[in-house]
């Protein structure tokens, strides 16, 4: 982590090098990301480029209290999901969608998610942040949490049921 | 000196999650730029994104792509500040080069604005405003809510006086008039929903007409 905010230093200052070796240490992950997200390979490689060369661009804003540098380089890819789902046709899966959306309509419902996730068990959010917000298909979070497919789609109900009840309050 | 006046939380939260449109994003970042403490929220906020792209599996990546990458970064000097426009220069990246943009003056007042971004026609638009010291932006209507900050210098906006980071907002409905320091004069960033501004008076007759 470390390294990674030392070569965001580096690549301000304009080092070629540093850039290289930040994207070989995180281009296989935020593609896996952006890929989740867009389900199209082609647009998923436009959009890390574009994240990469937003990096090379502003690195010289990043700064340790704004997170690490890997929440940082979050944080763009989901501004380029988001300007590119709103320049032209959506990107975002179904079971992202909705949570944006719910996000964008209404600001202060926005903090009273933020809440309802926080209200959530440990494995309640897990599986709320993969299956909604991260654009994994259930198969897919049940995998990465080493679950049967029908204990995460549980957790999920669960979840949904226990946020409605926090958010309609 | 650090700013007195914050954004919501809702519009940190926004920026967070990547919900903010491409002004407020840009008014936000220019805030962070100036606040520690609005900085340090928005850590907080996306620290769980950063766990996510953490334990996301990584992809395959196809041979050829940093090149590409590499041949349209390459292209693009890292920001630098401009002399005499007191944004961050990682807002300026993101912005039409300072040469084009277009300063309205707002007759008889001391003030110009210029439109920076605009999402849509009818959307939200950010707007530059330049103040001189002493000068007063008439009073005006906004049909939309107006957020925004000052850059540089300070401003008189219903009783409070806003300095360099301080944060403002005026609802939809609501009008106001500005008065700027009177050593400084004001620099200000204003995002405005629905780009509806109606001034009063014989400024909003000129304004109609033009």
């Amino acid at each position: 982590m470390e390294e990674d905010g030392a070569l965001l230093g580096a690549i301000a200052r304009g080092s070629k090098a540093a850039f290289q070796s930040y994207y070989e240490r995180h281009a296989g992950r935020l593609l896996g990301y952006v890929l989740r997200v867009t389900r199209d390979r082609s647009l998923a490689e436009d959009v890390v480029q574009e994240v990469f060369t937003a990096i090379w661009q502003k690195a010289s804003s990043y700064h340790a209290a704004q997170g690490t540098p890997l929440a940082w380089t979050y944080r763009i890819a989901r501004n380029k999901l988001v300007d590119r789902w709103r320049r032209g046709p959506p990107v975002a899966p179904e079971a992202e969608r909705p949570v944006l959306a719910l996000v964008q309509a209404d600001p202060e419902l926005s903090m009273s998610l933020e809440r309802a996730l926080e209200g959530l068990s440990p494995e309640q959010r897990q599986a709320v942040e993969l299956a909604v917000l991260g654009g994994y298909t259930h198969e897919e979070a049940a995998t990465e949490l080493a679950v049967p497919l029908g204990t995460l789609k549980s957790r999920i109900r669960m979840a949904l049921r226990h946020m409605r009840a926090l958010l309609t309050e | 000196m650090m700013p007195v006046n914050h954004p919501p939380s809702e519009r940190l939260l926004a920026y967070a999650t990547g919900a903010a449109d491409v002004p407020l994003r840009l008014l936000l970042e220019t805030h962070l730029s100036l606040c520690p403490a609005c900085e340090r929220e928005v850590g907080r906020l996306t620290a769980p994104g950063g766990t996510l792209l953490e334990a996301v599996p990584e992809e395959p990546v196809p041979a050829g792509l940093f090149e590409r990458i590499w041949t349209e970064a390459s292209q693009r000097e890292p920001p630098r500040p401009v002399e005499g426009v007191p944004l961050p220069p990682s807002v300026l990246a993101e912005l039409p080069p300072v040469e084009g943009w277009r300063w309205h003056t707002v007759p008889g007042s001391g003030s110009q604005t210029a439109r920076l971004v605009r999402e849509a026609p009818g959307g939200c638009g950010l707007f530059l405003v330049r103040m001189k010291p002493g000068a007063r932006f008439p009073r005006h209507a906004h049909r939309g809510g107006e957020e925004g900050m000052v850059l540089a210098g300070g401003v008189w906006d219903r009783g409070r006086f806003l300095e360099a980071g301080d944060w403002g907002s005026a609802p939809p409905g609501s009008s106001h008039e500005l008065l700027a320091d009177a050593k400084e004069g004001c620099w200000a960033l204003i995002r405005e929903e629905c780009e509806d501004v109606r001034l009063s008076g014989w400024r909003g007759v000129l304004q109609r007409l033009v």
